[in-house]
């Protein structure tokens, strides 16, 4: 229901320092958080859809959406037929 | 006891400061004039102190143990790491510790339960309209409400919090006059499917009861016609603060500019100070 871990990491990424450690070995970065395969993969992967569905908070996904360089129209139809 | 000397909302984004995709420079004029007007005026009124109600974007705060409230009480604000592109004067920006220390003080008293933060950081909520406004040099205290982790408080809150930080203002002796400013909100989608989504009639229905001095009307909105403006939409608790701060007079109208390349219709407010509410 809360989705902790999953925000978490993805609120972690912001932050140029980690964001590096991820780039350097995203494995090794998530091995502290507590995430599925399906989590890892949608994170790993720019899978937007999947991480909306998932219950990353907005918020935390437009900053993951820049980050993964996805343009607001690619953004919106990863989403398409979903609502806020 | 101070004085507030000024009570301004003004719509903020990150995109004012990336500015890899500016809107027409007819749009830039006068949307960047009206900013850097209100923070002249700040300066010519002998502001000492700029209370900002604010929210955090999930930079600085984040869920582990997230506020409704919370108001920075430390001397000095540096940016948020994760949003480099702002600009951040030498040392950072000043705050205003015994000014900070009180208001907490006073909502305690008025029954509210501010988090009392001395090490959070600014995000483009604050500093975005700010940097507009020319950043004048005018102590802060932020003080945020939560706007982006459901639950959040109804809106009725923030119309009780703008009259407890009025009282409180008034009861402070160390600084004579203080200004306000509001950040944030109207209708705008972030990181969701509406992401650019621009709602002038939800705008409208916001702005026309501030102008009409009836702020008081939003605090029955249910969550459900706050979020029909769109996360961003929930913002509006900030402009709520603000219009009770001034006693819900009828507010001026600045500047109404629906942008698609900010994706808001970026508003600038001034309510003219009032008698306090009690």
């Amino acid at each position: 229901m809360l989705h902790y871990q999953l925000n978490k990491l993805v609120h972690e990424i912001q932050f140029p320092d980690r964001r590096a450690m991820f780039d350097r070995d995203p494995e090794a970065f998530i091995d502290g958080f507590n995430l599925s395969p399906e989590e890892f993969a949608a994170v790993k992967d720019g899978d937007v859809r999947a991480l909306w569905n998932m219950g990353v908070n907005p918020y935390l996904l437009r900053v993951y959406q820049i980050w993964k360089g996805i343009s607001d129209d690619d953004y919106r139809a990863a989403l398409e037929g979903l609502s806020f | 006891m101070a004085e507030v000397v000024g009570v301004f909302a003004a719509t903020h984004t990150p995109l004012f400061l990336l500015r890899h995709d500016d809107p027409a420079q007819e749009v830039l004029d006068e949307v960047f004039a009206c900013y850097e007007g209100i923070g002249k005026a700040m300066l010519d009124r002998g502001a000492e102190v700029l209370i900002a109600f604010g929210n955090d974007h999930l930079h600085s705060l984040f869920l582990d143990r997230h506020p409704s409230l919370a108001v920075g009480v430390q001397p000095v604000f540096r940016n948020v790491a994760s949003e480099a592109y702002m600009p951040e004067p030498e040392g950072g920006r000043k705050g205003d510790p015994g000014l900070g220390l009180h208001l907490v003080n006073e909502l305690l008293q008025s029954d509210f339960d501010p988090a009392m933060c001395q090490e959070i950081e600014l995000d483009h909520s604050i500093v975005s309209p700010l940097v507009l406004m020319g950043d004048p040099a005018i102590p802060l205290v932020p003080i945020l409400q939560n706007t982006v982790a459901p639950p959040l408080a109804p809106a009725r809150r923030a119309y009780q919090l703008g009259i407890a930080v009025r009282r409180a203002v008034e009861t402070y002796n160390k600084v004579e006059r203080v200004a306000v400013l509001a950040t944030g909100a109207p209708a705008h989608w972030i990181g969701t499917p509406e992401l650019g989504r621009i709602d002038e009639e939800w705008d409208m229905s916001v702005i026309r009861p501030l102008e009409a001095g009836d702020a008081k009307s939003l605090t029955g909105w249910s969550q459900e016609q706050i979020d029909a403006g769109g996360n961003g939409g929930n913002e509006i608790r900030n402009w709520i603060a603000a219009a009770a701060m001034a006693g819900d007079t009828k507010a001026k109208l600045l500047c109404y500019c629906p942008e698609p390349k900010w994706f808001v219709g970026v508003t600038v407010l001034e309510w003219p100070v009032g008698p306090a509410l009690k």
